[in-house]
């Protein structure tokens, strides 16, 4: 026993070591040194070489940083509405083509293909569709509705009501379709069988998509929510693309972008040159999203399905 | 299988491309000259201009070779960063006026005083000089500017009656009254026909701020003045276009079309714009006129745009880079220079000798005279990223115009100018 | 007749002309979508086609302007014929099914409908970007008086990509002056990009695809705590390690080779994470069957892991190729511009975009050459992908 496990754990080496060479030469310094950095202030030249310790300094910064603890708000409610809409968009498009339909290969392509588009080509493209006074949403909505309406004078980009959201609907038509494709690999898997065991139990639809589909793709949707986490932390090009962290809203006299999320004021830090306090910001994400990650994991692995091991 | 036959094919066909084409080094053929290596982000045009310049130069320096590198102008500033970091940085450089206080503070470009530059400093327009003025020395000099101008679409001045019988009256209002008294006339809400549009960066807000005389950064570089009593009349006119007179169109909104786009499209009346434009509203078939930007309490008056040459401390010839960057700004060269390529000159000794056909071009020259001076910072963008907030929270209504400032002035101070 | 039978004839009757009324209904709509999309797709292939048969010249854009107006017919004519045969073709099928089946002969309209308006919105940016690459500079924002929503040039040049290719004549002297000039050209560019991706691509899926198959279905000490710091290194954004990484890249002297701009992204936690998910999904009882009957741990891996998370591997592989593709920043820093065969096609598109002339045609016109090895990987892959996801899997 002891010695298959060995053999077996040797096996899995070996399997795993061109990874592990490249992970570590290339991304443990790295992930070390802009740790290192986190404890020092902005360098004075370039060189790097002249920097000057802070100690804890940065991360106190954080916590009386207003802007940072807004945008990590901002960013909380993106992933909250950009995660279960991307994930549902992407599930109902791959049980919708998983049926026999004519021309599904065509869909399936089309919804797939957006993914291979430049981020800012599809922000350029969104922000003309919403535009006021010329966007195609503010055409149709003057001519059913009138000139005066919300669409045609602020635009849905233009409203901090509504701008998160905006953003939010263009990253899921254009993200869709990668999680598509995940669900419709993985649909495969499921064994027919079961569909026919609960058939014969009399189960209704909704019953066999709720107790058969949905726990056979739970390692999907755990993906989707991982990296829909992940995605939401480093959102940044579509911001730059669409608002710029826009528009701004007063709120106790602090003025704050309605969509400045923690990506986007974490690359402002960066592209200043403040690479210490930038670096602080990601470990002070790094730690609130593993806090997250891990009651995410413990809510996701509850009740295990039969797939899941160990 | 034929899929499994593709697949093979395709693989044996990137092994084979892998042997053929990956190839890293060029052959360049040593010729016993010094090489000085010039990093620029000219285009094609700019670029041959620049070599037959090069060639001259040369001419009289025989032991030296300039290599003009180009490097994309969006992400100049990432790669001189990055390049500086490892030491491997140009000897000198085209950087954007905004860089040149970075690269000074960060210590890495040379005091052009102590290569003479007193002797030559007054042929040169005084607002780009001002870039590269940092901390009392000169670390640049200025080698292409620009600034805005006001364009206007003629056809919706003659429809509104606003065109003047005589030809060479000025047709833009003189004055911020004026300007709205000729909005009022020019904005048709029922046709989606707005006077002006603006966008709101603080670049594109110079024009206003300056034709107040309101400084944004004092002249030492020590102080944010943005709350200035100026500054605050300033940007109150501006918020009045919006907010009162509803002559602004909103393009400052975000996600709103560019003033660019509502101009070609006959929606606009007016916008600020640069003269690179002027070619492509020409292709566009637009009826339009340049004029000068209507006067505050101190007149008219513009913004800066454009790029400094500067030399790197790394460098092993300082002087024989700062005599090729003084001979390609001389008052000949940039004759050249401006005529073949339709630009605005820096060198006042070519402003004499420089005469455009183009009419919006002598418009633009005079414009130049008048630019107010650009906030010199370490961090420009993070400028624009302090003040552009609090300018919009003024545009929608949310805070009043000295509220803004205050705070504008109290975040540059804090975040930039001490931090 | 009682009043009973009355009634139910007269719901009979009503749910018909419902069902009639709504046909009519989806039936309009089809044909002004059809009449739409078809004529904005043949007036793009009209408009494409005058354009390419104008010779080069200074009158060349009104003249494939007027060529494109004298077949004005030709495009509108298309499209009528086209929307009037889908129209036939729908309202016979409709006519032929039976009462009973009407209702869910409608429900697929419906379906068909919305997807169709799905593909229409996520399709839409390409379109643009294609037509954008046939405007001629300084009509790119000039949207049509008469129809707002039509962006097909009506004076169409390809010009924009002329210059992309450098056949234009600025460029042309440029490329004279000595043999680096002459090598910097979309070509080598372009050629430098598919190096670099499809090499990196290869790597990474081989390397996720092995490093996958351990964490999902292999025995490793402390595998779960492993995996959880993997994936916590994903959530340090990238840019992080930008400068650290640039400095090693230059310590090993690969600072301006195609190395460079690859090596340090070759360990991918995303590619690891989404295979292993993926693999998640397959029955440990196939490798079990495998295994019984005596294959070795490579052959596990390679006939019976490998073809299931085809698919995937392949979708990963797409993003990794795109990934690399379009990497503009990295590529950036480590490119040695004084070599032109160190500049990739992100950082070459970007030499093109001056200062102030951000030319909207010309980068469009850009994309669309760089769009192409994507497009022709896709549809090479979405065989595998796309179809294949119904036939290959083995089911139990």
């Amino acid at each position: 026993m002891a010695i298959t496990s060995s053999k077996d754990t040797a096996i899995s080496f070996s399997f795993l070591s061109p990874f592990l060479l490249f992970f570590g030469v290339f991304l443990i310094f790295p992930i070390f040194y802009s740790f290192y950095l986190s404890f020092f202030g902005s360098p004075t030249d370039y060189s790097l070489a002249n920097l000057d310790f802070v100690g804890l300094a940065n991360y106190f910064r954080i916590a009386g940083d207003m802007q940072f603890w807004w945008s990590l708000g901002v960013t909380a409610l993106y992933g909250m509405i950009s995660i279960p809409l991307g994930i549902s968009a992407a599930l109902a498009l791959a049980l919708l083509l998983d049926n026999k339909l004519f021309g599904k290969s065509f869909f399936r392509s089309a919804f797939f293909l957006p993914n291979v588009l430049d981020m800012l080509v599809v922000g350029v493209i969104w922000t003309l569709i919403y535009a006021p006074k010329f966007g195609a949403l503010a055409q149709i909505t003057t001519w059913l509705f009138s000139e005066d309406n919300f669409f045609n004078t602020t635009g849905l980009l233009g409203s901090p009501m509504t701008a998160l959201l905006a953003v939010v609907i263009a990253m899921v038509l254009k993200g869709a379709g990668f999680g598509m494709v995940l669900f419709l690999a993985a649909l495969q898997n499921i064994p027919e069988a079961v569909y026919e065991a609960a058939d014969i139990d009399g189960a209704t639809e909704w019953q066999k998509f709720k107790h058969i589909t949905v726990p056979l793709l739970r390692p999907i949707i755990t993906f989707m929510v991982i990296t829909g986490v992940i995605g939401a932390l480093n959102a940044f090009t579509e911001i730059y693309a669409m608002t710029s962290g826009g528009p701004q809203v007063v709120i106790g006299g602090e003025t704050v972008g309605s969509t400045s999320v923690a990506g986007y004021y974490l690359f402002k830090q960066f592209d200043a040159g403040n690479y210490g306090y930038a670096a602080a910001i990601s470990y002070m994400l790094l730690i609130i999203t593993l806090g997250i990650t891990w009651l995410q994991q413990r809510f996701m692995s509850r009740g295990n399905g039969p797939e899941v091991k160990k | 299988m034929s899929e499994k036959k593709i697949m093979i094919v395709a693989v044996i066909a990137y092994i084979a491309l892998v042997f053929v084409c990956w190839d890293d080094s060029i052959a360049t053929s040593p010729d016993g000259r010094k090489f000085l290596t010039f990093w620029h982000t000219y285009n094609d045009q700019e670029e041959l201009v620049l070599r037959d310049i090069i060639k001259k130069w040369e001419g009289t320096n025989p032991n030296f070779t300039i290599r003009p590198v180009r490097i994309p102008f969006d992400g100049h500033k990432a790669k001189l960063r990055t390049a500086l970091t490892v030491g491997q940085g140009p000897d000198m450089a085209r950087v954007d006026w905004s860089f040149v206080c970075e690269l000074a503070r960060k210590n890495s470009v040379v005091d052009l005083e102590t290569l003479g530059f007193e002797n030559i400093r007054s042929q040169y327009l005084a607002a780009p000089l001002e870039t590269a003025y940092i901390d009392g020395k000169y670390y640049g000099i200025p080698d292409q500017s620009t600034c805005v101008a006001m364009f206007y679409n003629r056809q919706m001045f003659k429809d509104a009656g606003l065109l003047p019988e005589d030809p060479n009256a000025s047709v833009v209002p003189q004055t911020w009254e004026e300007f709205i008294e000729v909005g009022k006339k020019l904005t048709d809400k029922s046709k989606d026909q707005y006077a002006f549009a603006m966008t709101n960066t603080l670049w594109w807000n110079l024009p206003f701020f300056n034709s107040y005389g309101a400084r944004i950064i004092s002249e030492d570089g020590k102080k944010c003045v943005i709350d200035s009593d100026d500054a605050v009349k300033a940007l109150e006119m501006m918020a009045s276009l919006v907010n009162e007179h509803k002559i602004e169109a909103g393009a400052w909104r975000p996600g709103a079309i560019s003033p660019e786009q509502g101009f070609v499209n006959g929606k606009y009346a007016m916008v600020f714009m640069g003269p690179w434009n002027l070619a492509k509203f020409a292709n566009a078939k637009m009826d339009f006129g340049v004029g000068l930007i209507p006067g505050g309490s101190k007149g008219t008056s513009t913004n800066v745009g454009g790029t400094d040459v500067v030399i790197f401390k790394d460098t092993k010839h300082a002087a024989e880079c700062y005599d090729f960057l003084t001979f390609f700004t001389s008052a000949e060269n940039q004759k050249d220079w401006c005529t073949k390529l339709n630009q605005l000159p820096i060198n006042l000794g070519a402003y004499d000798l420089v005469s455009f056909e183009d009419p919006h071009l002598m418009m633009f020259m005079q414009q130049m005279k008048h630019a107010g001076p650009n906030p010199v910072v370490k961090d420009y963008s993070l400028l624009e990223d302090l003040v552009n907030p609090e300018v919009e929270a003024v545009l929608s209504g949310q805070k009043t115009a000295r509220e803004a400032l205050t705070a504008a002035q109290k975040k540059v101070q804090e975040r930039l100018i001490d931090f | 007749m009682n009043s009973a039978q009355i009634l139910e004839h007269h719901n009979k009757n009503s749910v018909k002309a419902q069902r009639i009324i709504l046909f009519v209904f989806l039936i309009a709509l089809m044909i002004s979508m059809s009449y739409v999309i078809s004529g904005q797709l043949f007036k793009f292939g009209v408009m494409a086609f005058s354009a390419f048969v104008t010779p080069e010249g200074p009158d060349a854009v009104t003249e494939a302007g007027k060529l494109m107006q004298s077949m004005t017919v030709v495009y509108n004519g298309l499209a009528v014929v086209l929307t009037i045969v889908l129209t036939i073709f729908v309202v016979k099928k409709f006519l032929a099914t039976g009462h009973e089946h009407r209702m869910s002969f409608i429900r697929r309209m419906v379906l068909y409908l919305a997807l169709i308006i799905g593909v229409v919105v996520v399709l839409f940016p390409f379109f643009w970007m294609l037509c954008t690459a046939f405007k001629p500079s300084g009509q790119e924002l000039v949207i049509s008086k008469t129809n707002p929503f039509d962006i097909v040039p009506s004076e169409p040049t390809l010009d924009n990509f002329r210059r992309v290719l450098k056949v234009d004549a600025a460029s042309k002297s440029l490329a004279a002056v000595d043999a680096v000039e002459q090598k910097k050209n979309f070509g080598t560019y372009f050629l430098n990009s598919l190096l670099v991706a499809t090499t990196a691509a290869f790597l990474v899926t081989f390397f996720a695809a092995m490093g996958a198959y351990v964490f999902s279905k292999k025995q490793l000490p402390y595998k779960q705590q492993i995996f959880m710091l993997l994936l916590a290194t994903m959530m340090i954004p990238g840019m992080m390690f930008m400068v650290p990484q640039f400095f090693m890249v230059c310590k090993m002297g690969l600072f301006g080779t195609k190395w460079a701009m690859f090596l340090p992204h070759l360990a991918s936690v995303f590619g690891i994470f989404m295979l292993k998910q993926f693999m998640d999904t397959i029955p440990d009882s196939l490798i079990e069957a495998a295994q019984i009957d005596g294959a070795s741990e490579w052959q596990v891996f390679t006939v019976v892991i490998v073809p299931l998370a085809l698919p995937i591997i392949l979708t990963l592989f797409l993003l990794t190729f795109l990934f690399h593709w379009s990497n503009f920043l990295w590529q950036l820093i480590v490119t040695n511009f004084e070599n032109p065969l160190s500049i990739t096609l992100p950082v070459g598109l970007a030499l093109f975009r001056g200062q102030y002339t951000s030319e909207l045609g010309l980068i469009m016109s850009a994309s669309c050459f760089s769009i192409v090895p994507i497009a022709v990987l896709f549809l090479f892959a979405q065989r595998y992908f796309i179809e294949g996801m119904t036939q290959g899997a083995v089911k139990e």
